[in-house]
């Protein structure tokens, strides 16, 4: 029975899915809009769900994904080809079945064209609808006997079998507007996605899209009027747009290439101005290729034109960060975009993901990129490290010799796990201010990190290499001591990233993941930067408990409970939440709240737990961890800062974003600022107690308070968190996070 | 016009531009100020003598030994060794730096415990522990340093008993390569005490092995002590590590570290002798990282350290009592400080300053404590100025040991000062009284 129930749950949403994805939504108000649309013919809208049936289970029957069945992937091209049959025969059981056979024809071609496509990891959009309302239509000259449906031509025909006279007066009521002849067009084209010729259904499509997406909605517009504009400047007949299933194309070629395809940015809509001309000449060309089929090119052209531009994006040498792909989808041009921007610095960075420091304790930024001394040309992106005393001098006495520098003789570890591929040693120390110009890196060696990645240390002192050529090593082993050989006036460490293995390569513009900088009594915590000249830099140590109880670990399973402040408000009424933290297939880490589903992505990497999505349900406990754990140091430092961003749909309401929305891809002006702040340490060998505070503060001008929270760690792993949202507390409690 | 100071006559050889052996003339230091307060009126306010310890000093050696640790280790715990100077005042600014607490007595432990230490940061060391005393400490979970199997045996007893298990720590006495060595304290590790006793520890139901601890003497100067030392307990956690699966939380290397004070006998002043806190982190660190320990997961380092962490902010304020000249013609000084209130004049030979010179000429002087007991001699011998009865003088370098080995012998204890951040002078032990004193006593009623 509840197999039962699951499974058609599961068939509903396969199915809304597959309404909504005709404009790559999964948003179910909006499908439930389009099925109604989709009605407004009914034996049309009865054929395309019986298309959209028939195809669902012919492919969970099969075997094919479930994800995608439940996407609906495999359903909407099916659901056109229905629509397309339903409008163009009239009712009958014969074509009950056409409708059937056609739609599993649709599925295979979907099958097929997924299979061949993926490979170049493009979609493949509506050309299986195309392909098999072609086939149809081309066989339709044999199938006039099942009757040729003259709907479509007499449209208050149409809609007094709908909604009786009534709706008939208000058709011509509307009628009688004097709007422009393009709003007309414009209605009418998207109403033909749906078959509908009529402009209500463009109307209510176009609501539809505004409540699914506003960048989407834009572009629809800009699409269409881009063309419409383009048809006036090559004087073309544009009334034909009115009455074929044409204007569409440069909708959803809008909306594909300007908002969800690509990252919508100030950048796509420009390409958009360029490209829907390209589409409007697509099309009037085609238009010529099946007149004398007699077919009409249906959604050829935006096809055509996006797949062509999605694919040679993908050939690009240097891809540019103006125009970037989706690479993790969130059927929604504002989740990709908000998720785009609080994640870019991490996708973009070059770096090596589990990097340190490779020295303890504090030491200085002696020369940085683009130095003034040698860090110049080939060898500009390197960093020079020296240790400093509270007066900021580099020597204790007079500095004469290099046992008087803070750094000479201190232990330089490795910096991230790899390889030793070169290693340089017997070169003596320099007197201070000599160099060594004939030995110039001095006492060096390389480690290789990953096949394109090595750092380059140098300046050790003689000898005191703890490693041999070849060894692999882990972060945190001891390399060596510093010292003052080769190039070197005084003692200090010379640190670059490079491509090749040798002692002296060309340098590499490599950031750091995630480094601890003191600003005179600050600590501060930076993320994907790179240090310039006089930054105090702490190497940052790990604190186990830290680690233990927040370094999440995939396999790991944890439960948390509510110990006071359930609100339905706020949490759903469940006093008990379990979790488990999985990885995918990609190899992403994410926590999944068993209760709802939720699932939170995070990383932990360079001591530093930071979550980078949140997908689900917000009233589920995960989303509160998510938010009042959002970017946490596994280390302690007292009154260490962490601040992070959160991306504004993940913490602002639908109604407050909705402005916000239509101008995304220019300005955020909604921020929520997360801050972490690290109050208070108490240890014994066998207790230890950690406490923090986070705040979440948010807005355009005067921010207020969204969220303050205070986490308690104590020794066990047991995380304690009490949250105040809305004036009201939630405690939360886990006795021990790492009980499995 | 004022008098001018009475100067007695000498007999010294003219040795005018004579050098000493370092090429330096022999020049007496003073000490006028201890943190811009004159000795002067800190006796006139306080009395003669006096103790003062400045927590300034105390706060800049602190960190200055934690950061010649921390930059070289990634985790670094000072415990503050009690019997070194159990002031309370003095203990709560440790405490409020960052330290632990090292007691070796359930009077230390108390104290701890009042200080507002919590009992899992209390390492309870030495050789004498009570059945209360250990019953309170496996509750607390304080980490209990085992000094004997007796100790292992009646340990044991008691966790039972209690039902709990007590954390333990196993102190090992080992060769580090100097002299002597102490081998009276835990279990040796060449002879294989130590992993006998281990072996036991890690099969004990009722005891959790947290650390390895050693100890190996007082006022070392040399620094590969340390690092042979550490070298040893990394290879033992490192073997048990491998052996039982169990990673030890700590690494505790005891104290012991030398001051710029000078033993008697010492043939070069102890400020030139001393090794600074960061030659002892370079050798103990190095080894310890460069030891097979896991990066990853590396123990904590603990240090008790407690003479090189006090003693110089400590200062022993007097005044002179008489003049005198022995029968061998040697001159003689009797001060109010004697060993009574200063027990490390056995073993060091402290600098005495006075507060001014009224002139360049010295005398080889003796300097003895007011105490009528013959053994109350502060220096035997020292080029000393000429002083006045009622002239002040400042013994430096006093802070360890002094103000907890002290007696009540003959004269009854004096005050303790503390010089805060803010130039303020706060008394932190009252000086002892008759009344207190005579309270402890009861004559039976016979003799009354």
């Amino acid at each position: 029975m509840k197999e039962l129930k699951q499974n058609i749950l599961f068939l509903g949403e396969a199915t809304l899915n597959s309404y909504a994805q005709v404009f790559f939504s999964r948003n179910k108000a909006f499908a439930v809009l389009l099925l109604v649309v989709s009605f407004f013919d009914p034996w049309a809208g009865t054929a395309g769900l019986i298309s959209i049936l028939t195809a669902n289970l012919v492919a969970g029957k099969m075997g094919f994904s479930t994800y995608y069945i439940k996407d609906g992937s495999y359903g909407f091209n099916s659901l056109l080809v229905g629509l397309g049959i339903g409008l163009y025969f009239q009712p009958g059981l014969e074509i009950a079945v056409l409708v059937i056979l056609s739609s599993i024809l649709t599925l295979f071609i979907c099958l097929f064209l997924q299979g061949v496509l993926a490979k170049y990891a493009l979609p493949f959009l509506s050309v299986p609808f195309l392909l098999g309302i072609w086939m149809i239509m081309l066989a339709s000259s044999d199938l006039t006997s099942l009757g040729i449906s003259e709907r479509g031509i007499y449209q208050a025909n149409e809609l007094f079998s709908l909604g009786g006279q009534k709706l008939v007066n208000v058709y011509h009521f509307i009628q009688n507007w004097e709007i422009h002849e393009s709003v007309s067009i414009f209605l009418k084209s998207l109403g033909a996605i749906f078959f509908q010729s009529n402009w209500l259904a463009g109307l209510l499509i176009l609501i539809g899209l505004l409540f699914y997406s506003r960048i989407a909605f834009t572009f629809a517009i800009l699409g269409f009027y881009v063309a419409y504009f383009f048809y006036i400047l090559i004087d073309v007949n544009i009334s034909e747009l009115g009455y074929t299933f044409i204007g569409f194309n440069f909708i959803l070629t809008s909306i594909a290439l300007g908002a969800f395809y690509l990252i919508p940015s100030p950048y796509t809509y420009l390409w958009i101005i360029l490209l829907l001309p390209i589409v409007v000449l697509a099309t009037l060309s085609s238009m010529h290729w099946f007149a004398p089929y007699r077919l009409s090119v249906y959604a050829l052209p935006f096809n055509l034109v996006t797949l062509l531009f999605l694919y040679i994006l993908k050939l690009r040498y240097q891809p540019s960060v103006k125009l970037q792909e989706v690479q993790v989808q969130h059927n929604s041009p504002e989740k990709n975009l908000y998720y785009f921007k609080s994640n870019a610095q991490r996708l973009s960075a070059n770096v090596v993901a589990d990097f340190q420091l490779p020295f303890i304790g504090e030491w200085s930024v002696t020369q940085a990129h683009d130095g003034e001394y040698t860090h110049k040309n080939e060898w500009r992106h390197a960093w020079d490290f020296s240790m400093l005393n509270d007066q900021d001098e580099q020597y204790k006495n007079d500095g004469d010799f290099v046992e008087d520098y803070y750094c000479y003789n201190r232990t330089i570890l490795c910096p991230a796990d790899g390889e030793i591929v070169n290693i340089l040693d017997g070169i003596p120390d320099n007197k201070i201010g000599q160099v060594n110009l004939d030995q110039n890196w001095g006492n060096s060696l390389v480690i290789r990190h990953n096949h394109s990645l090595f750092s380059q240390l140098s300046h050790f002192k003689e000898g005191s290499f703890k490693v041999k050529k070849g060894d692999l090593v882990k972060k945190g082993e001891v390399l060596g001591l510093c010292g003052n050989s080769g190039r070197s006036p005084y003692p200090h460490l010379h640190f670059q990233f490079q491509a090749t293995p040798y002692i002296g390569s060309a340098t590499l513009d490599v950031t750091l993941p995630h480094y601890i900088e003191r600003l005179d009594k600050d600590v501060i915590l930076k993320s994907y930067a790179k240090p310039p000249t006089n930054t105090k830099l702490l190497r940052g140590e790990i604190h186990p408990l830290l680690s233990q109880t927040l370094g999440f670990q995939a396999g790991q399973k944890f439960t948390l409970t509510v110990e006071s402040g359930l609100d339905s408000k706020l949490v759903i009424l469940e006093k008990d939440w379990d979790f488990e933290v999985k990885s995918d297939a990609i190899g992403n880490t994410y926590i999944q709240c068993l209760q709802t589903n939720s699932k939170a992505f995070f990383s932990v990497e360079a001591n530093v737990l930071q979550f980078h999505n949140y997908l689900g349900n917000k009233r589920s406990l995960l989303y509160y961890l998510y938010l009042s754990c959002y970017k946490v140091y596994l280390g302690y430092y007292q009154d260490l800062n962490v601040i992070a961003e959160i991306p504004p749909n993940q913490v602002f309401r639908a109604r407050k974003l909705f402005l916000q929305d239509f101008i995304a891809p220019f300005y955020i002006y909604l921020q929520s600022n997360y801050q972490l702040k690290y109050q208070n340490k108490k240890e014994g060998i066998n207790s230890e107690k950690i406490e923090l505070s986070s705040k979440i503060e948010c807005g355009y001008l005067n921010k207020r308070e969204h969220l303050t929270s205070e986490i308690k760690i104590e020794s066990g792993a047991s995380l304690q968190i009490k949250i105040i949202r809305n004036g009201k507390l939630i405690e939360i409690k886990c006795g021990n996070m790492q009980a499995y | 016009m004022k008098k001018l100071d009475y100067e007695r006559p000498i007999l010294n050889k003219v040795n005018a531009g004579m050098p000493d052996k370092f090429g330096m003339k022999t020049k007496t230091a003073t000490l006028s100020h201890i943190e811009e307060h004159s000795v002067h009126d800190i006796l006139k306010e306080f009395g003669s003598p006096v103790y003062v310890i400045s927590e300034p000093c105390i706060r800049k050696t602190y960190r200055t030994a934690h950061k010649a640790f921390s930059t070289r280790y990634p985790r670094v715990q000072f415990a503050w060794s009690y019997k070194t100077n159990y002031m309370n005042a003095v203990c709560k600014i440790f405490h409020s730096e960052g330290a632990w607490a090292e007691v070796v007595s359930g009077f230390e432990y108390s104290k701890a415990i009042e200080n507002g230490i919590s009992g899992d940061q209390i390492i309870f060391n030495g050789p004498e522990k009570s059945k209360e005393d250990l019953e309170r400490a496996i509750t607390d979970g304080a980490m209990i340093h085992l000094d004997s199997l007796d100790e292992f045996y009646f340990l044991g007893e008691l966790a039972q008993k209690l039902d709990k298990k007590a954390n333990v720590a196993l102190r090992i006495n080992l060769d580090a390569g100097i002299y002597p060595r102490w081998d009276r304290f835990g279990f040796n590790l060449e002879n294989g005490e130590a992993w006998h006793a281990l072996n036991r520890i890690m099969l004990h139901e009722h005891m959790e092995l947290v650390g390895l601890h050693t100890h190996m003497g007082t006022y070392i100067t040399a620094v590969s002590a340390y690092a042979i030392a550490a070298g040893k307990l990394a290879d033992m956690a490192v073997r048990l590590q491998r052996k039982f699966n169990h990673s030890i939380k700590y690494l505790d290397l005891g104290g012991g570290f030398a001051t710029k004070n000078t033993l008697k006998g010492a043939y070069l002043p102890g400020a030139d002798t001393c090794p600074s806190f960061d030659d002892y982190a370079e050798a103990l660190t190095s080894a310890l990282l460069g030891s097979e320990l896991p990066p990853d997961k590396l123990p904590l380092l603990l240090l008790e350290t407690g003479r090189a962490l006090i003693d110089e902010a400590g200062y022993a304020l007097g005044s002179v009592l008489a003049n005198k000249r022995l029968v061998d013609g040697r001159r003689a000084t009797v001060i109010d400080i004697g060993v009574n209130m200063l027990f490390t004049a056995f073993w060091y030979a402290h600098e005495v300053m006075p507060t001014k010179l009224n002139s360049e000429q010295t005398e080889n002087t003796t300097i003895y404590g007011p105490l009528c007991m013959n053994i109350d001699i502060i220096r035997e011998a020292i080029q000393f100025p000429l002083l006045q009865k009622g002239d002040a003088i400042v013994i430096p370098r006093i802070g360890a040991y002094n103000m907890t080995q002290w007696m009540q012998f003959i004269k009854l204890r004096p005050p303790v000062l503390l010089i805060d951040e803010d130039r303020k002078i706060h008394v932190i032990r009252k000086k002892e009284s008759f009344q207190e004193f005579n309270a402890q006593e009861n004559v039976p009623k016979h003799l009354k």
